[in-house]
C-alpha cells in the first residue's frame, strides 16, 4: 500500500516537474497572442476601409460614434461612419476577447483557480459595458 | 487638415512613448486639450482607445518572447479593471477642471519617478503559484522568480486602474514599480505584465466612454492610426537616438504640460 502511495506521489510530482515553461504558459500565451493579432488587424482594416470610403465621398468622420447595431447597418449600406465605429469597437473589445480566450485556455489546462480569476475580470468588464450603455 | 495634424501628433507621441517605454496617454491628453481644443472628457476617451491599441500591439511582441507573466497579470487585472470602472464613472461625474488638476499631479509624479533610479531588487523566491520565468535576451539565461506581497499589489493596482479610467492613461508608471519594487518581479517581466494589464484596464474605461458617445471618430480614428504607426517605428528609431537626450526632452515636455494643465484647472489659459 505504502509503495503504491509513493508511486502515485512520484507520478504526480514527476508530471508536475515535466510541466516546462512551454507546457504551463504555451497554451495561454498563444491564445493571448493570436487574439491580439486578429483584433488589431481587423480593427485597423475596418478603419482603413472607412478612410477609403471617406475619400470616395461616402461619409465622413463624425463627432459621435455609433453603437454596434446602427454601426453594422451603416456599414452594410457602405457608409464610412459604420466602418469607423465598428473599427474602434473591435479595437476596444480586443482585450475583452483576449480575456475570454484566456478562460478557454485555462479551462483546457484544468487550472480552475485561474478560470475563476479570469472570469472575475470578465465580469467587471461586462459591468463596464452595462454602465456605459445605461 | 485637422485629420492630418492629429495623425502627425499621434505618430510623434507613439514614437516617443515607445522609445521611452511609456504609454501615449500621458502626452496625448494634454496635447489634445491644450493645443487642439478637444474637450477634456473626449480627450480622455480618445486616449483610452490609443492606450488599448498600443498595449495590444506591444503585447503581441512581449508575450511572443515569453516575458509576460499572464497568471500574475490576470490576477492583478481584477483590481485594475475595478479601478478603471470606478475611474471611468468618476470622470463622467466630476468637472473638467478637476480632471485637469488631477492630471497635473500625475504628470508631476511621473516626472519625479523618472528621475529616481530604483534600487535593484533581488527577485522574490520562486515556488509560489504566480511564479514565472523568462529567458533574458541579454545573456541567454533563464530568470525564475516568485511573487510576494500580493495583497499590497492588488491594492495599488486598483489605484493604477482608477487613474487609468479617470485620466485616459495606461498607468504603467504605477504598475511597473509596484510589481518590480514591492512584489519582486524582475523589471523586464514587470514591464511586459504591466502592458498586458493596461490593455484590459484601458478597454474597461474606454467602453464606458464609448457607450456615452465620448469616443469621437474624428479624433479617435486619426490618433489610433497615428499612434500605431509611431509605436511600430519607435524601436527602429531608438537605436539611433541617445536615450539620455530623449529622456531630457520628455522630462521638459512633462514639466511644461504639468504647468499648463495646472493653469487650465484654475481656468487660466495661455
Amino acid at each position: 500500500m505504502a509503495d503504491r502511495g509513493a508511486d502515485e506521489a512520484r507520478e504526480r510530482f514527476g508530471a508536475h516537474a515535466d510541466r516546462t515553461h512551454e507546457a504551463m504558459h504555451g497554451g495561454v500565451d498563444r491564445m493571448v497572442r493570436t487574439t491580439l493579432i486578429v483584433g488589431v488587424v481587423v480593427g485597423m482594416t475596418l478603419l482603413g476601409v472607412g478612410l477609403a470610403l471617406t475619400l470616395a465621398g461616402r461619409g465622413g468622420l463624425a463627432d459621435t460614434s455609433l453603437r454596434a447595431v446602427p454601426a453594422f447597418r451603416a456599414a452594410a449600406h457602405g457608409r464610412a461612419e459604420g466602418f469607423y465605429s465598428l473599427g474602434l469597437l473591435v479595437l476596444i473589445l480586443t482585450p475583452f476577447v483576449r480575456v475570454i480566450g484566456s478562460i478557454v485556455a485555462f479551462t483546457a489546462l484544468r487550472e480552475w483557480r485561474f478560470v475563476a480569476v479570469t472570469s472575475a475580470v470578465l465580469l467587471v468588464m461586462i459591468a463596464s459595458i452595462v454602465v456605459g450603455a445605461a | 487638415m485637422t485629420f492630418l495634424l492629429i495623425v502627425v501628433v499621434a505618430v510623434a507621441v507613439g514614437l516617443l512613448g515607445s522609445m521611452l517605454g511609456v504609454g501615449g496617454g500621458i502626452l496625448l491628453v494634454p496635447i489634445l486639450t491644450l493645443f487642439l481644443d478637444v474637450p477634456v472628457k473626449t480627450a480622455v476617451g480618445t486616449s483610452l482607445v490609443c492606450v488599448v491599441v498600443t498595449s495590444s500591439a506591444s503585447q503581441i511582441v512581449y508575450v511572443g518572447r515569453g516575458f509576460t507573466n499572464t497568471r500574475l497579470g490576470m490576477t492583478l487585472e481584477i483590481a485594475t479593471t475595478l479601478g478603471a470602472l470606478a475611474g471611468g464613472v468618476t470622470a463622467l461625474l466630476i468637472s473638467g477642471n478637476a480632471i485637469f488638476a488631477i492630471f497635473a499631479a500625475v504628470l508631476v509624479y511621473v516626472l519625479i519617478s523618472m528621475e529616481r533610479t530604483p534600487a535593484a531588487r533581488r527577485p522574490a523566491e520562486p515556488g509560489a503559484a504566480l511564479a514565472g520565468s523568462f529567458v533574458d535576451p541579454a545573456n541567454g539565461e533563464t530568470v525564475s522568480y516568485g511573487v510576494s506581497h500580493l495583497p499590497g499589489g492588488l491594492g495599488l493596482s486598483f489605484v493604477a486602474g482608477n487613474i487609468s479610467g479617470l485620466l485616459g492613461v495606461g498607468g504603467g508608471a504605477i504598475k511597473v514599480p509596484v510589481m518590480n519594487l514591492l512584489m519582486g518581479v524582475p523589471l523586464r517581466a514587470s514591464i511586459a505584465t504591466s502592458n498586458l494589464m493596461i490593455g484590459v484596464t484601458a478597454a474597461t474605461g474606454a467602453i464606458v466612454f464609448f457607450g456615452r458617445g465620448l469616443i469621437e471618430p474624428r479624433y479617435a480614428v486619426p490618433t489610433a492610426i497615428g499612434i500605431l504607426v509611431g509605436a511600430q517605428l519607435g524601436p527602429r528609431v531608438a537605436e539611433r537616438v541617445s536615450t539620455v537626450v530623449l529622456r531630457r526632452v520628455f522630462e521638459v515636455l512633462l514639466a511644461v504640460l504639468a504647468v499648463q494643465m495646472a493653469l487650465k484647472a484654475f481656468g487660466i489659459g495661455l
